[in-house]
């Protein structure tokens, strides 16, 4: 059996890659050793958000031998933390309107590549009696969304309709009585993990060695140019080294600590203003629309559908803090809630189970307020930007042009690199998205609870077969691991054997289990079993152990919430996850 | 409505509090909203936290312990606690209605007992159907039942972890021997089981006419392949002829049969909670399905201070025809968070009589949960010892730390300064303070 250690040591892009899983290999919990890659790649990419893997798998497909690490897992950090939307950036149109053609356009290509990662989003704008001249409004409002209704044949996206009272609370009765009107607009949404996921996993399928849980503790810096990295396994702590002709930096907030790395004073040429931005997130689905609000200092914010949740955000504020450490302070929270409250009601009535924090990367300037500094991205190639050779990085952007950003980013590598071949992600399907998949047909004379095998057909498009083959027999396939977010137990075995799944929190990042309205109450317990019996617990000592770990992930992103019925919810919760796991903190 | 005392919550320490005042010779009502954490328990009692493989205590050296480390815990409102928890234990088990718990006084050392992820676990008193697989008693084999066809209950993972957790407690020298852990082929819930996806719904099969016997006879097969001195079944010994059934199988099968503690709410915390409802209507006090919908109008005004006042009644039911409940004393066991005894929402309350909350020693005002709790949701939160704070009698406080009223009561959960899942008594403050408020409010 090969150990990760040996993986560490021989892997190269040429041998032939089975899957994450084995690349992650087993333990043996002992041997702590440096050693090298023994072949240089061309191209180190470090991040794994959308960036990072967008970039590696670009490149794979152009011919060139990548090295993908990240610290955590897929998407794990400011992608993750994101709205989770492939749009065009309304909010962006004033200032920045380069930017809104940029997404619209990419925008349109990532559904082309991802169809079945993307969900419309029909967002309501609506317009209150109580604004001072709701008629002017809703004529500006109008006004607006018709300079936006110009870029949305580049993202298939419909054209905006104006709605009288009767029909925009007829769509959402929820809805505040106050509604005078309504405009729509149309926009697209993603499970951001599950984008970054199916990158990694084209990436590795084009011949890239992947490694999530792998950090860059320090670069190889020879004769002024960054000649490698070494590397360090955050859950067995085995380290190792990497060379190659380019390392390519796409840690979005963490840029700076990461160019930091070489020692050169790198960091300066990628200078950054980070945004927090928090979202709270809801136990229910509350309608299918999406609806825009209008903070207290004139923000626009939204409360929006996303499985069986829905999802209130977001902030935008200067972050001083670590990027590993982003709490969620009970004003942000205070601030969202009450803008949402005022035009849908039915809101709070619901349970926020849970808020998460994200930075974004945005590029430094001085004198702006937040919400105009530039969601433009910028390359930054150290060589000539005051050095060191071989690095280069990247800052700023957003979700919905990553591809495009990524493109261009394996545009800079490949030219250093001598590597003609043009890139291909505009057009190559993701794996999943080669083409749709009949819920129906796949159930039809089998166990398999619709709703879940539904859930399983939109993470994994056309793979679903191989996830339900994973079933630990077919009388098993229909067995559902987490009920709140409809996700089988077989596709917990194929994220463990094919998805490189080595925590309970990369789990329910690649499948939403645990992130429901029981916070893994229900299901974690089960789970935890499941990655133990697959061998995926590397370096945890019990499938106990992996289960706290998930309970103090999940506590730290509810604690920061905790109000009305959240928390009977929370202090039956806490009894559950204390029973589940005494047994661990006792021996 | 007229009775001598009404009490709020029930729950364990509402229904111990009504029992005790009834057995005074009062007329006693129940008023409850619907069932709260009680029925969410596994039915389990433990006096304090005692670490499995530490040094064989008796809950009543485990209570001593307890109160060494934890001042603000209500165990130090009672002089002479555990005298005062071994009357309020025996009182609970004296009546003829009362569920059959196992376990003694705080004198014995607790049963260890299996919990159903293979983890151990000590209960000062247990149902019977858990009781019957102490582990203190020695055995050569353990089956544990995989159920074939319940896919909640993973077999094999559990009789690993039963058998690393015996291990452990046999090298820290609790238990004498570790027994062989086998586990057990049940093909009985095959054909049943699409829908079957709680421990509860399982267990409500075996209710049925007919059930048992074909049950027993399904373990008689199993056990022909693979013999054992105990067998170990998830909690899904139906909900309402548990003992029956179980008494059935064992004698058919000539082995001892026990259920694992759930760690998740299931059947054994129904069964609980019914059976506090037998004693109550055993009893003779009615239990009123409403929520306290009102407070009399002066009693938010008060809660500023000032004189000790007296209440007459409380407003229940829906806003439409709200019913007035009129006593001479009045006992709140309403619960923390899940009973809705602390209410969720700012500023800090009480949800009946408004109250102000307590935590870390002091009243709350707008402070956020985020405040009240730390990095290791295991770890003591502060937010989980919220509550009321109390006088020697059990009467709850205003602000300037006087008691409001003169004839009302707080039991439970409800009280500040004690963390269930840290200390591990929760139930032991019900019974304890259930006793107590029920006779000091039966002596108005």
């Amino acid at each position: 059996m090969t150990t990760s250690l040996d993986l560490f040591c021989e892997q190269s892009a040429e041998k032939p890659v089975a899957s994450l899983r084995e690349q992650n290999g087993e333990t043996d919990g002992t041997e702590v050793a440096a050693c090298l890659f023994r072949e240089p790649f061309d191209a180190i990419v470090i991040g794994g958000g959308c960036n990072g893997t967008g970039t590696a798998r670009d490149l794979a497909l152009r011919g060139v031998r990548v090295l993908l690490v990240e610290k955590s897992t897929w998407g794990a950090g400011t992608t993750g933390a994101s709205s989770g939307m492939i749009h065009g950036g309304l909010r962006y149109l004033e200032y920045d309107r380069e930017v809104t053609r940029k997404s619209c356009l990419d925008s349109g290509y990532i559904q082309k590549i991802a169809s079945h990662l993307l969900f419309r989003i029909p967002f309501i704008m609506p317009v209150l009696r109580t604004d001072p001249h709701p008629d002017r409004t809703l004529a500006l409002v109008e006004t607006f969304f018709e300079a936006y209704d110009k870029f949305q044949p580049l993202k298939n996206g419909k054209p905006h309709t104006r709605l009288s009272r009767d029909e925009v609370l007829a769509l959402e009765p929820g809805l505040t009585a106050d509604v005078y009107g309504a405009v729509t607009m149309d926009e697209w949404g993603i499970d951001p993990f599950r984008l970054c996921v199916a990158n990694a996993i084209s990436a590795m399928e084009s011949g890239a060695v992947v490694r999530n849980h792998t950090e860059v503790t320090g670069f190889i810096v020879e004769a002024g140019r960054v000649v490698g990295v070494r590397l360090e396994d955050t859950i067995d702590h085995r380290i190792g080294e990497a060379r190659a002709r380019v390392v390519v930096n796409t840690t979005g907030p963490w840029g700076m600590r990461t160019a930091a790395l070489a020692r050169t004073g790198a960091e300066r040429a990628v200078r950054m203003r980070p945004g927090k931005g928090i979202h709270l997130v809801l136990d229910r689905r509350l309608s299918d629309y999406a609806v825009l609000a209008t903070t207290l200092d004139a923000r626009a914010v939204f409360v929006m559908p996303h499985e069986n949740s829905s999802t209130i955000g977001t902030t935008d504020d200067d972050f001083f803090g670590s990027p590993d450490r982003i709490d969620v302070l009970e004003d942000e929270v205070e601030y969202l809630l009450e803008a949402v409250g005022r035009v849908f009601p039915s809101a709070s009535g619901a349970r926020i189970t849970y808020a998460f924090a994200g930075l974004r990367p945005t590029i430094f300037e001085f004198r702006k307020i937040e919400d105009k500094l530039t969601r433009d991205h910028r390359i930054v190639d150290h060589e000539v930007a005051g050095g060191p050779a071989g690095l280069v990085s990247m800052i700023g952007g957003k979700l919905a042009a990553y591809r495009l950003m990524s493109e261009e980013l394996a545009d800079l590598v490949a030219e250093k690199i001598g590597v003609a071949a043009p890139c291909r992600t505009a057009e190559l399907p993701l794996p999943g998205g080669e083409r749709e998949i009949d819920v129906d047909a796949l159930v039809a004379g089998r166990t398999i609870p619709l709703a879940a095998a539904g859930r399983a057909v939109y993470r994994h498009g056309t793979r679903v077969a191989d996830v339900l083959g994973a079933a630990a027999s077919e009388s098993r396939v229909g067995i559902v691991a987490c009920a709140c977010e409809g996700v089988l137990e077989a596709e917990v075995r194929y994220g463990c054997r094919k998805e490189g799944v080595r925590t309970l929190p990369d789990l329910a990042r690649h499948t939403r289990l645990g992130l429901g309205a029981c916070q893994g109450a229900r299901c974690a317990a089960r789970a935890a079993d499941v990655l133990e019996e697959e061998g995926a617990l590397v370096g945890a000592p019990s499938s106990s152990a992996a289960l706290r770990e998930f309970f103090v992930w999940r506590w730290r992103e509810m604690s920061a919430v905790l109000a009305g019925a959240q928390l009977a919810e929370a202090e039956l919760w806490r009894w559950i996850g204390a029973a589940s796991t005494r047994g661990d903190n006792e021996s | 409505m007229k009775a001598d005392v009404a009490v709020i919550g029930g729950g364990v320490a509402g229904t111990v509090a009504a029992l005790r005042a009834r057995a005074a010779g009062r007329q006693v009502v129940v008023l409850s909203a619907g069932w709260g954490a009680s029925a969410l328990t596994s039915g389990c009692v433990g006096l304090a936290h005692q670490a499995i493989c530490g040094p064989s205590r008796t809950g009543r050296e485990a209570v001593t312990a307890l109160l060494r480390t934890s001042s603000a815990h209500p165990y130090n409102l009672v002089p002479g606690v555990t005298n005062a928890l071994s009357e309020a234990i025996r009182f609970f088990r004296a009546g003829p209605a009362s569920p059959p718990l196992r376990g003694a006084s705080p004198d014995d050392l607790p049963l260890l007992l299996a919990d159903d992820r293979g983890g151990l676990r000590l209960a000062d008193l247990a149902a019977e159907s858990h009781a019957r697989g102490d582990l203190r008693k020695s055995h050569a084999t353990i089956g544990v039942v995989d159920p074939i066809g319940l896919s909640w209950f993973q077999a094999h993972s559990v009789a690993k972890g039963l058998s690393r957790s015996l291990a452990a407690a046999c090298s820290a020298g609790v238990i004498s021997a570790a027994p062989n852990v086998a586990v057990v082929g049940l093909d009985y819930f095959r054909r049943q089981s699409d829908s079957l996806t709680t421990a509860t719904d399982s267990a409500r099969l075996l209710d049925v006419e007919g059930a048992a016997a074909r049950f027993s006879a399904a373990i008689g097969e199993a056990l022909a392949l693979a013999p054992v001195d105990l067998l170990l079944f998830p909690p899904l010994i139906g909900v309402d002829a548990t003992d029956a059934i179980l008494d059935r199988i064992e004698a058919e099968n000539k082995v001892v049969c026990a259920e694992m503690v759930g760690t998740s709410p299931g059947p054994s915390g129904l069964r609980f909670q019914r059976a506090l409802e037998a004693m109550l209507a055993h009893a003779g006090v009615p239990i009123i399905r409403a929520r306290v919908s009102a407070a009399p109008d002066d009693c938010v005004a008060a809660l500023s201070g000032g004189r000790t006042r007296t209440l007459a009644r409380l407003a229940c039911g829906d806003g439409a025809a709200p019913k007035n409940v009129e006593a001479r004393a009045f006992v709140l066991a309403s619960g923390r968070y899940i009973g809705g005894g602390v209410e969720g929402t700012r500023p800090w309350a009480e949800g009946v009589l408004g109250f102000p909350i307590a935590a870390r020693g002091e009243f709350l005002e707008r402070e956020s949960s985020a405040a009240l709790t730390r990095d290791d949701p295991f770890e003591a939160q502060s937010l989980f010892a919220a509550g009321v704070r109390v006088d020697a009698e059990l009467r709850p406080l205003a602000r300037d730390r006087r008691p409001l009223y003169a004839n009302v009561f707080a039991a439970g959960d409800l009280l500040a300064g004690h963390d269930g899942v840290v200390d591990g008594s929760a139930m032991g403050v019900a019974l304890l303070t259930g006793h107590l408020a029920g006779r000091n409010a039966a002596a108005i």
